[in-house]
């Protein structure tokens, strides 16, 4: 085994009891920012989820994806989303590293809502519809909400700096669908 | 159309008002209004009042009811009353007034309109009983399905309902009698269909001159909101607004014919009609939107598999802990103990928000069994109450299970409800499991949560842990909640043990309401490269469901050792000894000769064992432990 203690071996002086869960609550909420935000440009596609490892585990609906680069060329052409969290909590497990006893990964396990804009365009503002300038004029129209349980783990630098690219794995699965809505997931 | 302030008789011209139609006629208005409550009324049936007259009992019922029952006629047996109340609620209310005395009888009041159409009309006015009434509602039950029969198109799923207020056989029944009778068809023939379980794509209501107070086309959204093609030409729809009315409905409308309406020559009008319909790709014969880019846009692209594991080790070993793990979560909890260490950690989080269908249990207590303890840090910000709900060791862990309601999953036999991610955690050499699903609640907790407000008097009890449960029967059981069917989601970071067994690092449930409608089990689902992970999906629901639940030996592989004990020290203890010395070492994980000793400082009890243990638990050295 390695890193785990345990039982009976000693960890270091009472870092579990040090409680950052506020901290990476605020860097969850960050996170879902992120994958929000309109996208005016390709650069901002970059702005996807920063904080993702260059080649993370991530997960989607049960998919993998090989790499950060491919799932922000997804979500930037999704339509425009809206995410809340409903319900997460945080677990930290040490490394034991004796140099560095704040050193280990914060386990994430959330469970979100997040609607779809259903107006017929995406992120990146390409639209299905003929005469651009019917559906560019409109407002957002949200779907009903979609449930998506979240569980990611990312290293503990996140608590001194919420940029770094910390998140080693993502695991993003919807796990409720409403009754009826026009934006569909299968 | 009711809306804004003035109601209908506003002859001021107010925003929005009634008046704001039909060139401010207030007669007018006054007639639309009574048009459109008569429209709606229910005919409800009365027995039992002929010693007086009808006006007397009118004004009984109101008096006495506070309902109105207007328009009473008598059939030729001058027995039976039949009336018109304004809604169904006041019928309702009505009916339970059956049973009054009035003028030396007893009153006997019941609902007779069925679909609105056996009363008052032509065909059904020489009904001299209730018997007759019914056999009524059955014929033109029958003209209605005949009729729409006559019009669907089961080959493309088409219902013609062209010109329907001319047709004639519906106008000799005297469908169309009256306003009342004529409201009520469209909504009585939508019935008919649903119950004739006709597969309705497109429908044609051409011709039929509707208008913007027309209720047609809600019933249409209400009965068969996944319509795709709608044809209204030739109506009479002057107004955006009754479209308006219809956002987030029709969700898969993809063609509308509006053409040889007012509406049609306004082209503002016709744009916001496209932005109500987000599926909308034809109007009036004309595209409007690219439907396959339309498609690619309003579709989360990847599909759901309801299984991933980054490699056939990590299915095998994630199916084989989770099918085990969820048997002992059933059935025996305390078997759960061996794989948490003095480092793992379990918290659980309960979100009651509903999303998706609602299950409609609203009871108060629907969450009682899980907030006390519940770690949702969107509920919980004082970081005291936070530490409070994190457990730590298998002490803490092994009470907090103890403490939750009994359940039962159904991993092996219905596999299609639960959906899994399984991925490499190399910095301990581990896994991260990811299980979501549902399981039902079976039984109410063995014990109960203390009050994690109040403080615990018992100076005996000094491990924090022991503060925070108290046994069940000493508890109020109004606290207890309502057990039902749930769904869940929970991560497992599992990581290598001694003799290679599993240990639980970290261990987060959350219970959310149950939903039927799992994303990863639609209906229809069906992924373009199924192919390509079928393999490792077939895999892991074989595991799951070819499995043998108790594999307890799968778990913790130092766990066989700690089901038997050496024969010297066996052949010093009593049968009962024996057990306690297992039972003992199993909770608290310590070595066998330390066991031994806790149990004889004990005097070879249970209870006096396990105080002592909370009590010395600080001063013993690290190799006590196994």
């Amino acid at each position: 085994m390695n890193g785990f203690q345990i039982a009976g071996q000693s960890q270091p002086n009472g870092f579990q009891n040090r409680d950052n869960s506020a901290t990476v609550e605020n860097y969850l909420t960050k996170l879902l920012e992120s994958l929000d935000e309109p996208i005016s440009n390709q650069q901002a596609i970059m702005k996807i989820l920063p904080q993702l490892h260059q080649n993370p585990r991530i997960i989607i609906n049960g998919n993998p994806f090989g790499s950060r680069e491919q799932f922000q060329q997804l979500w930037a052409r999704l339509p425009l989303s809206n995410h809340q969290i409903t319900s997460c909590d945080v677990h930290f497990i040490p490394t034991n590293n004796t140099n560095n006893p704040s050193d280990g990964q914060y386990i994430v396990s959330a469970h979100l809502k997040v609607r779809f804009d259903e107006s017929g365009k995406n992120k990146i503002g390409e639209t299905a519809s003929f005469n651009n300038t019917t559906t560019s004029s409109t407002r957002n129209i949200w779907s009903h909400w979609f449930g998506v349980s979240l569980s990611l783990v990312a290293d503990s630098t996140i608590i001194s700096n919420s940029n770094t690219e910390a998140i080693s794995i993502w695991d993003y699965r919807f796990t409720e669908n409403p009754i009826s809505s026009v934006f569909k997931v299968n | 159309m009711y809306r804004g302030r003035g109601g209908y008789n506003n002859n001021r011209g107010g925003r929005g008002g009634y008046n704001n139609y039909n060139n401010n006629n207030p007669a007018s208005n006054l007639q639309r209004a009574n048009d459109y409550v008569n429209q709606n009324m229910i005919t409800v049936e009365i027995q039992g009042w002929d010693n007086a007259s009808q006006q007397d009992l009118v004004n009984f019922i109101s008096r006495k009811a506070r309902i109105v029952v207007s328009n009473t006629s008598v059939d030729q047996s001058g027995k039976l009353l039949l009336g018109q109340v304004r809604t169904m609620r006041d019928a309702q209310d009505l009916t339970k007034f059956s049973g009054a005395r009035f003028a030396g009888q007893t009153l006997f009041i019941r609902i007779v309109d069925n679909f609105g159409l056996n009363n008052n009309s032509n065909f059904n006015s020489n009904s001299g009983s209730s018997s007759s009434s019914s056999n009524g509602a059955k014929d033109t039950i029958e003209l209605l399905k005949n009729f729409l029969l006559s019009c669907y198109n089961p080959q493309i799923k088409m219902l013609d309902l062209q010109n329907v207020q001319n047709n004639q056989i519906l106008i000799n029944n005297g469908l169309f009698s009256n306003a009342n009778t004529t409201s009520k068809f469209f909504p009585a023939l939508l019935k008919v269909a649903q119950k004739e379980k006709l597969e309705i794509e497109s429908i044609n209501l051409s011709n039929n001159n509707l208008d913007d107070y027309t209720k047609w086309l809600n019933e249409l959204a209400l009965n068969f909101p996944n319509i795709k093609n709608i044809a209204l030409s030739n109506n009479n729809f002057k107004k955006i607004d009754v479209f308006d009315r219809l956002k987030n409905k029709f969700s898969s409308l993809r063609e509308l014919i509006i053409q040889g309406n007012p509406l049609s020559q306004d082209i503002n009008s016709m744009q916001k009609l496209i932005s109500i319909f987000p599926r909308l790709s034809i109007l009036d014969g004309t595209p409007v939107r690219d439907e396959e880019k339309l498609n690619n846009i309003l579709t989360f692209p990847i599909n759901s598999k309801s299984m991933f594991f980054e490699n056939d080790d990590l299915s095998k070993a994630a199916t084989t802990f989770l099918t085990s793990y969820l048997n002992f979560w059933d059935n025996n909890r305390m078997n759960l103990i061996s794989l948490y260490t003095q480092q793992s950690q379990f918290s659980y989080q309960c979100d009651s928000s509903v999303i998706g269908d609602y299950n409609g249990n609203t009871a108060s207590n629907l969450w009682n069994n899980y907030t006390s303890h519940s770690r949702n840090l969107k509920r919980v910000s004082n970081e005291k109450s936070r530490m409070l709900r994190l457990f730590i060791g298998p002490e803490q862990i092994l009470n907090t299970f103890n403490c939750l309601p009994k359940s039962k999953h159904f991993l092996d036999i219905k596999p299609e409800n639960y959906a899994i991610e399984t991925v490499s955690f190399p910095v301990m050499s581990g896994m991260m499991i990811t299980i979501h699903g549902d399981f039902e609640e079976v039984g109410q907790a063995d014990h109960q949560f203390a009050d994690i407000t109040t403080p615990n008097n018992n100076n005996n009890n000094k491990g924090h842990s022991y503060n925070r449960y108290k046994n069940n029967t000493h508890n109020n059981n109004n606290k207890k909640g309502v057990l039902e069917k749930r769904c869940f989601d929970r991560v497992f970071i599992v990581v290598p043990g001694a003799n290679g067994a599993f240990i639980v690092a970290s261990d987060m449930l959350c219970v959310k309401s149950y939903s039927s409608k799992k994303s990863w089990n639609e209906k229809g689902i069906k992924n373009a490269d199924e192919n390509q992970t079928n393999t490792t999906t077939n895999t892991a629901t074989n595991a799951i469901t070819n499995t043998n639940p108790n594999l307890i030996n799968n778990i913790p592989n130092n766990n066989a050792s700690l089901q038997t004990l050496p024969p010297d020290i066996a052949s010093k203890l009593n049968p009962v000894q024996q057990e306690l010395v297992l039972k003992v070492m199993q909770e608290t994980r310590l070595k066998l000769e330390f066991v031994l000793m806790l149990c004889e400082q004990s005097n070879w009890d249970y209870n006096t064992a396990g105080q002592n243990f909370i009590n010395s638990k600080s001063q013993i050295p690290s190799d006590a432990y196994i």
